[in-house]
């Protein structure tokens, strides 16, 4: 659950922002985003592709190094600040504090080098084991993210491997060194059905067992359901519902995550039902306008949405949103029934599955 | 063939530009296909700048000075003045005067001649039938192709300075022999980037688009592929003239290129090497002008090909 | 392996096509061998008539061909026209001397060019690697004959701290040796080293974009092994194909830089041999540079499986 003492969380992100300078103007990739995950809690970040949870994950991680980046704000591991440090600094973040798995194994892992290199280099240069140790080490690693005969595979080449091995693999280097902090951006996306389970339930399995803190990126809200404490609900950089899963699930205040939920579809669905999108695409994020950033494809978009920008505001129980006519409130509903009545057309697109 | 390399360079420039067309694509539109083609249209928009406008001057200025050499008020570009005899700058000898007296300036004007023939026929000539042969096969495909570019291979695996010394050695070695000999010499390079680029560009939306509107084959080819194909020639063209006056340069340092006395500039820098000791300009000025115009054909090659570019096409 | 057998039969095919036209090319040329090798004075008739006989010249161009060739694969390559030295003993008394220029200067090339390149990639954009871009583009349009006058005038004549030309067997003094081969390699290596540079440049330029950069960094390894380590090897591809052409190129490469130097090279004896109308060795010499060219091309095709593991294994899996 979301902690008040802010000295006590683990990580402890206060209003980010990520800007980047390009020949269009600037982009806001993310815009004053904060957040706490704390020890052995699991934090959800949900958004569609370019809303900025990406760009979130690697700037709090200091790893955004475009030349044309910017990075503000406060991002505080273990108390410490990470924004403004310098990559040598970070060097003793990265991979013994902090460490992160990437969407695709299989472009994250360097196809060039064996897999028990990679996991050892690690090791040797910041716990400075020698050869024989290091190598021990990540063969118990291999084997303990459920790789088999993991002394044979250290020689593998990360081609050799099947994908949802790829991504032990890369989980394996993520632990390698007792992280307290792991962010798993997508780790499951690139990977088939059949595996995404057995990778998810193996980084729950290591959170629980290393005390660690996660965060775990998705655009799936079915892959945040029954493994975070809490969600993010991203929208253009900004964050605009957060919440204890539980609540954010079942007393959704906006609707863009309104939105997200229903695109899942349900097996208690009587067959032939409608599959819903969220319509539109997300907003180009050089000269976003004011007001809403969702307020193009929000059903219940009001004037004023167009004009004025909500913040978040706490509903209790650590339930935020940032919405001026919230889903389920007789305000959202009201607005919900101006606009269906005013263009008379249903401003939500459906497509037939 | 250190004479060759730049030209190898070129062709390697271009095949893997070629092979990563897609790729880089697809890089774009991950980006947002709409800022890729915004980029583009603006890199277009933005023009070419200076640097490319003074290599096109210095271009200009040497064809200027190979065409109008005869009527120029310049001194006799044969006549030995011994009593300047290496000579630094002065009035009389603007640029100076070489080992045996003559002119610089006016030895510096009519070597571009020589320059601008070699280079201009043939490149012509490797282009029209290099070019033409390589977009006949990466269009057609099938067969033919498999034959011409296994006779082409062959071709480029042949040292073609080894060729090109044997040749002239024994056939002579007059303006025009030169020129023919390395224009035919260079067909196989010209075939390897028009097929590249004849394939890579018949694979792109445009081509698509124009077959699924029902345009005739010939259509096709002559509508949409040769001109996108004839640029991507010219501008590699550009680089390998560079090469073509180097190698001019190289056969003047074995004692193969056009017979003395006629002044070229490869000639002039190969003998005021015995000169370096005391008069350092003789080599220096002739290298400074085949230098500059080598760098301005890079630089203006390079900035047409890269313009030309799938990548940047905004595709 | 099919692939391999493939690539060989394709090797022994150009090897045969390339003799071939060596072949044709010399004995298409005018000019009698019979008169020359007697000389004006000694060529009557009959001396001359003797001499193609002995020879074989009357036969048909494919019959000598394949004398030609069946003698070449067994390493004799005749004797020269001129001094009746074995052209096998000539090309190999010279080929040392242009290998070790070559390997010097691609040496040179590479130890310049591969940090070079990787800085330069490091902080593109930045004003070091404006520097590096820009200077590289300019010794790109200097040809080796021009890099060789402007070496020759710093260092040898200015400075004077290297011969301008001459040369030491390495067997008799290793360091004068050296001392002449510096500026004929350098002279090869600054083109080299300029095309080396922005080619490892441009593709670590995409790999330090890549994912596997990323998690490298989120490693926290110190960014020297990032580069050298984990991005030199993917990015080194296009420039392993042009060190490979170049390797090829080496025997006959130097031609222009050893006549400059007064170099005892494969590529003087080539230019001697063409002066001096001496067909048998013109013939040898180009064997045996074209033959290096396909040879080494075919062998740097099969390194290639060494450097990415994905080609050794077949690409079994999806890039």
């Amino acid at each position: 659950m979301t902690t008040t003492e802010p000295s006590s969380a683990l990580l402890q992100v206060r209003d980010l922002r990520t800007t980047f300078d390009t020949p269009r103007g600037t982009v806001v990739a993310v815009d004053g985003v904060s957040l706490d995950v704390d020890r052995g809690e699991t934090v959800g970040i949900v958004g569609e592709s370019g809303s900025g949870k990406t760009v979130l994950s690697r700037s709090a991680l200091g790893l955004v190094t475009a030349r044309h980046a910017t990075v503000t704000g406060s991002v505080r591991l273990e108390g410490e600040e990470l924004v403004g440090r310098g990559p040598k600094e970070m060097r003793e973040i990265w991979g013994v504090r902090a460490a992160m798995v990437f969407q695709d194994p299989m472009t994250a892992l360097n196809a060039t080098m064996r897999v028990g290199d990679q996991i050892t280099e690690s090791l040797r240069h910041h716990l400075d084991m020698g050869r024989r140790e290091a190598r021990a080490t990540a063969v118990a690693l291999l084997r303990s993210v459920g790789i088999p005969e993991p002394e044979r595979r250290i020689r593998a080449y990360p081609h050799q491997l099947s994908g949802g091995m790829r991504q032990r693999v890369t989980i394996a280097i993520a632990l390698a060194c007792g992280p307290r902090l792991l962010v798993a951006d997508e780790p499951t996306t690139a990977l088939d059905v059949t595996v995404q389970k057995q990778i998810l339930d193996l980084l729950d399995h290591q959170r629980r067992e290393r005390a660690m803190g996660m965060v775990l990126i998705t655009h799936d809200l079915g892959v945040v359901a029954g493994r975070t404490d809490r969600v993010a609900v991203m929208y253009a950089g900004r964050i605009v519902e957060h919440g204890p899963t539980r609540a954010l699930f079942h007393e959704r205040r906006h609707h863009y995550t309104d939105g997200l939920l229903r695109c899942i579809p349900r097996l208690s669905n009587p067959g032939h039902t409608r599959l819903q999108v969220v319509p539109g695409r997300p907003p180009d994020l050089v000269d976003l306008p004011p007001g809403c950033p969702f307020a193009p494809r929000c059903p219940a978009a009001q004037d004023r949405c167009r004009e004025e920008t909500p913040t978040l505001t706490d509903v209790g129980g650590g339930h935020q949103h940032a919405c001026f006519f919230p889903v389920g409130t007789p305000e959202g509903e009201e607005a919900l029934a101006r606009n269906r009545s005013q263009d008379g057309t249903n401003r939500t697109t459906e497509v037939a599955v | 063939m250190a004479a060759l390399q730049p030209l190898d360079d070129a062709v390697v420039a271009d095949a893997t530009g070629a092979g990563e067309g897609a790729p880089a694509v697809a890089a774009t539109t991950a980006a947002g296909p709409a800022a890729g083609a915004r980029a583009g249209r603006r890199a277009r928009r933005r023009g070419f700048g200076v640097a490319f406008w003074l290599a096109v001057a210095w271009l200009v200025l040497v064809l200027l000075a190979a065409v109008t050499a005869e009527w120029l008020p310049l001194a006799d570009p044969y006549l030995p003045d011994v009593s300047a005899k290496l000579d630094g700058p002065s009035a009389e000898h603007p640029l100076g005067a070489d080992g045996l007296g003559r002119d610089q300036l006016s030895r510096l004007v009519h070597g571009a001649r020589v320059s601008v023939t070699v280079s201009l026929s043939a490149v012509g000539i490797g282009m029209l039938v290099g070019g033409v042969l390589g977009t006949a096969v990466g269009y057609l495909r099938g067969l033919f192709e498999t034959v011409v570019m296994a006779v082409v291979d062959v071709m480029l695996a042949f040292p073609s300075l080894v060729l090109l010394l044997a040749v002239l050695a024994y056939v002579g070695r007059s303006l025009t022999v030169i020129s023919l000999l390395i224009g035919v010499l260079s067909i196989p390079v010209y075939t390897r980037v028009a097929r590249a680029n004849t394939l890579a560009v018949a694979q792109r939306e445009f081509v698509l688009a124009a077959y699924t509107l029902g345009a005739t084959r010939r259509r096709i080819l002559f509508r949409e592929i040769v001109p996108n194909v004839a640029l991507s020639v010219l501008a590699f063209g550009l680089v390998a003239m560079g090469v073509v006056i180097v190698l001019e340069g190289s056969l003047a340092v074995l004692g193969l290129s056009v017979p003395a006395p006629q002044p070229t500039w490869g000639d002039m820098i190969a003998t005021s090497k015995t000169h370096l000791d005391d008069a350092p300009h003789a080599a220096l000025i002739p290298s400074a002008a085949m230098f500059l115009t080598v760098l301005s054909l890079n630089f203006v090659g390079d900035t047409l090909r890269r313009r030309l570019d799938v990548k940047d096409a905004g595709l | 392996m099919p692939l391999l057998l493939r690539r060989a039969v394709a090797l022994v095919v150009t090897l045969l096509v390339v003799s071939f036209l060596t072949f044709c090319l010399t004995s298409l040329l005018p000019g009698d061998p019979a008169v020359q090798i007697l000389g004006p004075e000694a060529a009557t008739e009959e001396n001359v008539a003797a001499v193609r006989e002995e020879l074989r010249l009357d036969d048909p161009l494919l019959t000598r061909y394949v004398h030609w060739l069946g003698d070449a694969v067994t390493g004799d390559l005749g004797r020269s026209y001129r001094t009746n030295q074995p052209v096998g003993e000539a090309i190999a008394e010279r080929l040392p001397v242009t290998l070790e220029i070559g390997l010097l200067a691609l040496v040179i090339a590479l130890a310049v060019a591969i940090p070079l390149g990787t800085l330069s990639a490091f902080q593109a954009g930045g004003l070091l690697d404006r520097v590096i871009t820009s200077t590289t583009f300019g010794v790109l349009a200097v040809p080796s004959f021009m890099m060789a006058i402007l070496l020759i005038l710093v260092f040898a004549e200015t400075l004077q701290w290297l011969p301008a030309t001459g040369w030491t067997r390495l067997t008799e003094d290793p360091v004068e040796n050296l001392r002449g081969a510096l500026l004929p390699a350098l002279s090869l290596a600054m083109g080299e080293l300029a095309v080396y540079t922005r080619l490892l440049r441009s593709d670590m330029i995409t790999t330090l974009q890549q994912d596997s950069i990323t998690m490298a960094r989120a490693k926290g390894l110190p960014t020297r092994r990032i580069l050298f380590r984990h991005a030199l090897r993917p990015s080194s591809f296009s420039l392993m194909t042009v060190v490979g052409v170049q390797i090829g190129t080496i025997v006959g490469g130097a031609v222009i830089v050893e006549t400059l130097f007064a170099v005892p090279g494969v590529g003087r004896l080539l230019v001697d041999s063409i002066s001096q109308r001496d067909l048998m060795m013109v013939q040898g010499v180009a064997l045996v540079i074209a033959a290096s060219v396909v040879v080494v091309n075919f062998t740097v095709d099969l390194l290639y499986s060494l450097l990415d593991p994905r080609i050794r294994h077949g690409r079994a899996a999806t890039a």
